[in-house]
């Protein structure tokens, strides 16, 4: 008998073999609905190169799934302080690297702060010339994530190129390069 | 022999807690906890062997205590456990070599085990180097804004055996994540078994081996709800289901 489920309103990205594998099985029929997913991508073709289902396999379980996420859901930090990975009990101020990267629709943009404190991240292209203001806010300590849809401040779209973000927090700042793609 | 005749028959040669004892400093605690205990935020408990709580028996945390076990130990819950922290002064579990100077590894210790009988909550904790961070066996905790990490075996295992209905444990805003560089892509964040209906909310769930590992077995079949979570850079599957025969 196989598992029963649901998967929705996830980011479900970058794994090593398939993004969702359901093993055969003998009593083939819908049993996992996978709706409303961000799978790293919005091509269509590669999101089902990622999903192994009944149209693999017909012996298999099928993985109902609908790709129809255009973009990445916005997850609030599940938990309120994070441990630094050295295991020192205390937060440090991290600039992540944007995921997907390069990207097409949007990307994510993550940081941890190591106390809470006011936060400005902006967008800026290869001349320096500001692009839009992520934010400009109290954000809380420990991991925060803002999404860039790759739109300027006026709400038009950005051009395909390389960008920079950046981020100054209370006595600390952090930049790093994104490719947008088209 | 039922399980309370055990538990004292145990409490002679282990650790006898007095009843609603409220302890602080630091404590040692082997064998069955058969008085309702709580652990303060000032205290620092050493778990050694297995400690088991007792089913009609109940363990509070404290926001702020640090539990550290030693090689193997366990923390096995057959009554109730409340681990209450707080976003400021959150709980730790952990193994005792997790000290300055010292080298824990991935499954130092067992971890903490709800077993059939066993109930309650955990919130704002942190978990390091168990085998299986937290286990519910039977059982239905609840699993709240807690992080795991450098575990062996899984973030969380859930077994729900034969129960019919099945169990119900939560697993909600919590992070399951390898952040040691050496244990990128080992270890699952959470492993479902059998019969048991799991709802898994708003967590993030990267750099195990798998992200969601979900195994039927003949006809008992587990369920799973998974909504607003972060399924990611996991070295295999990000969810992998198991018909199981």
């Amino acid at each position: 008998m196989t598992p029963t489920g649901s998967v929705s309103e996830c980011n479900i990205t970058n794994s090593g073999w398939y993004a969702f594998f359901a093993s055969s099985c003998t009593n083939s029929g819908i049993t996992i609905a996978a709706e409303n997913n961000w799978w790293g991508t919005d091509n269509l073709f590669t999101i089902e190169g990622m999903v192994y289902h009944q149209i693999d396999a017909s012996s298999s379980p099928l993985v109902d799934y609908d790709p129809c996420a255009a973009e990445p859901f916005s997850i609030d930090t599940p938990t309120d302080v994070r441990e630094t990975p050295g295991g020192t009990g205390q937060p440090i101020f991290v600039l992540r690297q944007n995921y997907p990267n390069p990207f097409n629709a949007a990307t994510v943009i993550e940081f941890d702060l190591p106390a809470p404190g006011r936060a400005r991240i902006e967008i800026f292209n290869i001349m320096g010339q500001s692009v839009t203001a992520l934010a400009d806010r109290w954000f809380p300590a420990g991991r925060s994530r803002l999404i860039w849809d790759g739109t300027d401040a006026d709400n038009r779209p950005a051009a395909s190129g390389v960008y920079l973000y950046k981020i100054a927090a209370e006595d600390v700042s952090a930049a790093k390069k994104m490719i947008l793609l088209k | 022999m039922n399980s309370r005749g055990l538990c004292l028959g145990i409490v002679l040669a282990g650790l006898l807690i007095p009843s609603s004892a409220v302890l602080s400093a630091t404590v040692e605690a082997t064998g069955y906890i058969v008085n309702d205990t709580t652990w303060t935020g000032t205290d620092t408990v050493i778990v050694s062997g297995f400690l088991i709580v007792a089913d009609t028996v109940k363990l509070t945390v404290e926001a702020g205590a640090r539990v550290l076990f030693t090689s193997g130990a366990k923390l096995m819950v057959q009554g109730e456990v409340e681990a209450e922290g707080s976003s400021t002064q959150r709980i730790l579990f952990t193994s005792s070599a997790d000290t300055t100077g010292g080298t824990p590894v991935a499954g130092a210790w067992a971890g903490i085990s709800f077993e059939m009988t066993g109930r309650g909550s955990l919130r704002h904790c942190d978990f390091k180097y168990a085998t299986n961070s937290v286990s519910a066996l039977e059982s239905s905790p609840t699993i709240e804004r807690c992080v795991m990490e450098h575990f062996s075996v899984a973030g969380c295992y859930i077994d729900g055996y034969d129960a019919y209905p099945r169990t119900t444990p939560r697993v909600e805003n919590c992070i399951i994540m390898q952040t040691d560089p050496a244990l990128i892509g080992t270890g699952n964040g959470i492993v479902i078994y059998r019969a048991t209906n799991v709802t898994i909310t708003g967590c993030w769930i990267r750099n195990c081996r798998d992200g969601l590992n979900v195994n039927a077995v003949g006809s008992l079949t587990p369920h799973f709800a998974v909504t607003n979570t972060d399924i990611g850079d996991n070295a295999r599957y990000g969810i992998y289901t198991y018909a199981g025969g």
